[in-house]
Order: structure tokens, then C-alpha cells, then sequence
């Protein structure tokens, strides 16, 4: 997908290796972040992110399903990606689809915790309207319209927001059904409730090329990379998940500073996204 | 549901407070996709579409097009992508859909006999659209959303394709003598409401495209065909704004 020339490897490799990015970035600073959120009429939640030239959807629907039998206090999260052509010319066809499974894969494991739905970004049991009988799934539906590197980031970003956006109608439930019975709902159109989104933790993704490592990475830069760390990082600062790509192995010391230096960048990526995903709610209460 | 047209005998507006003959806000970007040779970003009205061009190129099917490849002119593919999450409810289309197959059909042959392929022997034009949320008018969004990417992507052609839907306000059962023509259907509208497809090549009042799929009485046909093609001068008129607009922006970061 990207062709590089020696003198152009040369130059990233030179540039993360003193600190100053082909765009003038330094090694742990983000592209700047943008966060649209509502655009998506039909779905009950929904939020663009565009990072530099990356820029993904993602959009929330909920739909009254039934808890498994397993777990019949908790509600249903699922996450699919689609990579678009319009994207990549080579994801037409079949050919998005290894990127898009193991996009959603990581992302699964990001933010939503264990089988068990312990930890879970989302609290599950809020999902509940009858246990046992009635609960909400939620489907959360990405899309990579344009990429430009750091895709898993992007795509955390964009859920958050999504999630921040997104009303799930009140259900009440007709009293009386007893036993076996599939009780008798009533959706509310007016009444919405919306989620707590501050525990949904943010993905950061550390890029190591060379022998220096890098938030944020363009395709240009991915395409340097050894291996690359994301992990996942709630508001407290604890690991939600952590995802390893790229051949090449890691000495268990530098996973340990990634951590703690994904720990600190994390802290500005929050505070980010939260300042622009309140301001993209009050853009869109204004319109 | 059946719809309520109360509204629309007492005042003269729709469901949306539009008059008869009125578009829905039309907007759209062009060169959206930094990937694509030419792109754009189409709203009309809530119904919301991306597209991009690749090509002319050769053609990815390495020898397969056979006797189409041979030809002189440049074959035009169209693929449409519905995303999931675009309907009313979410479903997951399969590839090869009946419906979204002959939208794709009914996109590459106007095209196909609009655009000068002549000049772009043994190569394909690439369109691919996406649809990121649907709320009537699919098939003229998606349609105007091609003519503004094609043009992006500098490939020439006799005139823009602009379509849009018409409709008419009453049911085929209905059986009203005084229905009246409407402009642009929203979703709702489309599902109660005998409705037409028409696309015209600009201006001019040369349809390309024509497709309908309800029933109606033939009395009724040649009002909605005429507000149809007054409709797609309006388009016209609106993405040709988009285009110089664009324009200007390209020449004055040259300069």
C-alpha cells in the first residue's frame, strides 16, 4: 500500500530517532483530533473521528433482544468493522476483511472486557429491562472511511464518542406477565437514557521503529514499524486490555515502559476527547 | 401506518414542512477521500452518501473481461455498499442483493453511455459508493453523487447527471383525480406514496434514467415526470455551485 523509497525510510527513521515526526510531531503527541457526533439519523448513537487524514465512523444501534441463558443479568455488546473501498482501493471485495476481523477482535478485547463482561467498558447490567427475558443489544457498527495509520485508536475514539451520544429509549414493561410468559413492552419515543461513558477506556497504540517507539503513527510510519502496542486505558489510569502486533519481539522491560508512558499519553488523550466530544454535543444541540 | 396527508390539504406542506415543489437541503463535498483519483460527499436531505473513482485503469480481472477488454472503450464498474447501520433497522446486506445489484446496473449504463469511455481504451472506470444512511432518493443520491466524483476524477463527459425523485400525493388506491405532483420524497413519503426516478443529462431535458417501482395512474404520470425533470434542473443548478465552488478553491491554493 505504500511505497517508500530508501531516502524517504532513511528520513522518517532519522526523524522519530530525534524526536521531530516528517509533520513536525514529536514522538508522543497525537494529530489533532476531531469529533463529530449525531450525523447518522437512523442509528441511536453515532460520531466521526478524523485524526490527521484518518478518519472513521462509528454508530450505535440498539435493538430489545434476549440475555443468554448464561448470563441472564447482562446485556449484549457487539463491535463489527467494515473497511470501506472507498477507503483503500484494495478493500474491495474480500480484501478488507482480515483488517476488519482483527480490527474488531482488538477492539472487543479493549473495551469490553472478559467473557464474563467483567470489566466492561459499558456496564452491562444496564442493558437489563427484564432479567432473564428482555435486554438491549447493542450493535456497534465502525467504519473506515479514509486511513491514514493509527486505525485502532481512531476507531476507540470514535465508539467512545458514539456511546456518548447515544439515547437508548425507556422501556416500560406491562405488569402482570407472570411465568413463562415473553412479557409485554412499550417503547417510549420521548424518554432516552443515556450511557456513563467516563469508565469507557481509550486505546493507545505505540508504534516501535528503530529503536524508539511513537503514538500516533501515519501509514507511512506503520509501514517502518517492528511491532506495535495498543493498550487500553481507562480514566484511573488501569489496563483494560493490551494487544500486540508486528513480528518482531520485545524485550519485557520496554512492554513495562510502554505501559507506563501509554499510562501518562493516555491521560491527554482522554482529557481530549472529552473537551471535543462536549463540544461536538453542543454543536450539534445548536443546529 | 398509513401516512397523513392532513397537514397537506389544510396548508400545503409535507410531512417535513416542505412545499410540493421543493428540494430537500442538498450539500455535498468534493474530494472527501485522499485515496481515490476522484471523490464526494453527498447529503440530500438525511439520505447520506460517499463515492469515489479509481481509474481509468487496466483492469484488476487480469484477462478475465475477455471480449469486453478488447473493445475500444473503457468498461464502467459500479459497486454499492450499503452499510449496516444505514436503514431504519439493522441488517447486514450481502453482497450481490437483488435491489442493490440493479442499482448498480442502472448507474453503470447511464454512465457508461455518458462519459467518453472511447478515449480510455482497455482500461475500467472504478465507481465504488457508500451509503452511510438512507432516507429516500437512494438511487438519485447515489447517482448525483457519481456525476460530482467522476468529475473530480477529470474524466470527461457530455454533461452532468443529476436526478431526483417525484412522487404524487395520494395512493394508487386511493384513485384521486386531483392528486397533486410532489418533488423529492423523503423515506416516509416513499413508503406510502407512488414515486418515480428521473434523471436527465443536465440540463437539457434528456432523460437518461427512469425507474419506478409503485403503481400509479397513467394520468398522474406525465405531472410527476415533468416536476421530476424541473426537479433535476434544480439539482443541476446546485451541483454545478458545488463544482465551481470547488474549483475556485483548487485554482486559488495554485496560485
Amino acid at each position: 500500500m505504500v511505497g517508500l523509497s530508501l531516502g524517504e525510510k532513511h528520513f522518517i527513521q532519522g526523524g522519530i530517532a530525534q524526536d521531530l515526526r516528517s509533520d513536525g510531531r514529536k514522538r508522543l503527541t497525537y494529530r489533532p483530533i476531531c469529533v463529530e457526533t449525531g450525523f447518522i439519523p437512523q442509528a441511536n448513537g453515532s460520531a466521526r473521528v478524523r485524526m490527521g487524514a484518518t478518519n472513521v465512523i462509528s454508530t450505535v444501534k440498539a435493538e430489545l433482544g434476549k440475555p443468554s441463558s448464561l448470563q441472564p443479568d447482562k446485556g449484549k455488546v457487539t463491535i463489527y468493522v467494515d473497511c470501506s473501498p472507498t477507503a483503500e482501493p484494495v478493500f474491495e471485495g474480500r480484501g478488507g476483511d482480515e483488517l476488519s476481523m482483527e480490527l474488531s477482535v482488538a477492539l472487543q478485547r479493549c473495551l469490553l472486557g472478559g467473557k464474563s463482561g467483567a470489566g466492561a467498558g459499558i456496564d452491562l447490567s444496564s442493558l437489563i429491562v427484564v432479567e432473564g427475558k428482555i435486554c438491549w443489544d447493542l450493535y456497534i457498527d465502525c467504519l473506515v472511511v479514509s486511513s491514514d495509520g493509527n486505525l485502532l485508536d481512531a476507531l476507540g475514539a470514535a465508539i467512545k464518542a458514539a456511546l456518548s451520544n447515544t439515547g437508548i429509549p425507556r422501556v416500560n414493561v406491562a405488569v402482570g406477565a407472570s411465568g413463562d410468559q415473553q412479557p409485554e413492552v412499550d417503547i417510549s419515543d420521548e424518554e432516552f437514557m443515556q450511557f456513563d461513558t467516563s469508565d469507557i477506556p481509550v486505546i493507545v497504540t505505540l508504534t516501535k521503529a528503530g529503536r524508539h517507539y511513537i503514538v500516533d503513527a501515519t501509514s507511512e510510519e506503520e509501514s517502518q514499524m517492528n511491532s506495535a502496542v495498543s493498550i487500553s486505558v481507562n480514566r484511573k489510569g488501569h489496563i483494560c486490555g493490551l494487544t500486540k502486533r508486528g513480528g518482531a519481539g520485545l524485550d519485557p522491560s520496554i512492554i513495562l515502559d510502554m505501559i507506563s508512558v501509554a499510562k501518562h499519553v493516555s491521560e491527554q488523550l482522554i482529557n481530549k476527547l472529552d473537551s471535543e466530544i462536549a463540544a461536538a454535543e453542543a454543536d450539534e444541540d445548536e443546529s | 401506518m398509513p401516512l397523513d396527508n392532513s397537514s397537506y390539504s389544510l396548508a400545503l406542506l409535507r410531512l417535513d414542512g416542505r412545499r410540493w415543489n421543493e428540494l430537500r437541503r442538498l450539500s455535498a463535498q468534493i474530494s472527501t477521500q485522499a485515496a481515490a483519483d476522484g471523490s464526494s460527499y453527498l447529503e440530500m436531505g438525511n439520505t447520506k452518501i460517499i463515492c469515489t473513482v479509481d481509474g481509468p485503469a487496466e483492469g484488476r480481472r487480469g484477462g478475465a473481461g475477455g471480449s469486453e477488454a478488447q473493445s475500444g472503450e473503457a468498461q464502467v464498474e459500479v459497486n454499492i455498499n450499503i452499510a449496516g447501520f444505514s436503514g431504519v433497522e439493522r441488517k447486514k446486506r450481502t453482497r450481490g442483493d437483488k435491489r442493490t445489484t440493479e442499482m448498480q446496473l442502472v448507474i453503470k449504463e447511464a454512465f457508461a453511455s455518458n462519459l467518453f469511455t472511447r478515449l480510455y481504451p482497455h482500461s475500467t472506470i472504478y465507481i465504488s459508493l457508500h451509503v452511510l444512511n438512507q432516507d429516500g432518493s437512494l438511487l438519485a443520491a447515489c447517482l448525483n453523487a457519481t456525476t460530482l466524483a467522476l468529475i473530480d476524477a477529470g474524466i470527461p463527459m457530455s454533461d452532468y447527471i443529476v436526478a431526483c425523485t417525484a412522487g404524487s400525493t395520494s395512493s394508487y388506491s386511493a384513485n384521486d383525480e386531483n392528486a397533486d405532483p410532489l418533488l423529492d420524497l423523503n423515506g416516509l413519503e416513499e413508503q406510502e406514496l407512488p414515486f418515480l426516478t428521473v434523471g436527465t443529462v443536465g440540463a437539457t431535458e434528456e432523460v437518461c434514467v427512469l425507474a419506478m417501482e409503485t403503481r400509479v395512474q397513467i394520468q398522474r404520470l406525465e405531472g410527476m415526470l415533468a416536476v421530476g425533470i424541473d426537479g433535476c434542473k434544480q439539482v443541476k443548478r446546485i451541483l454545478d455551485g458545488v463544482v465551481r465552488a470547488h474549483g475556485k478553491e483548487v485554482l486559488k491554493k495554485t496560485l
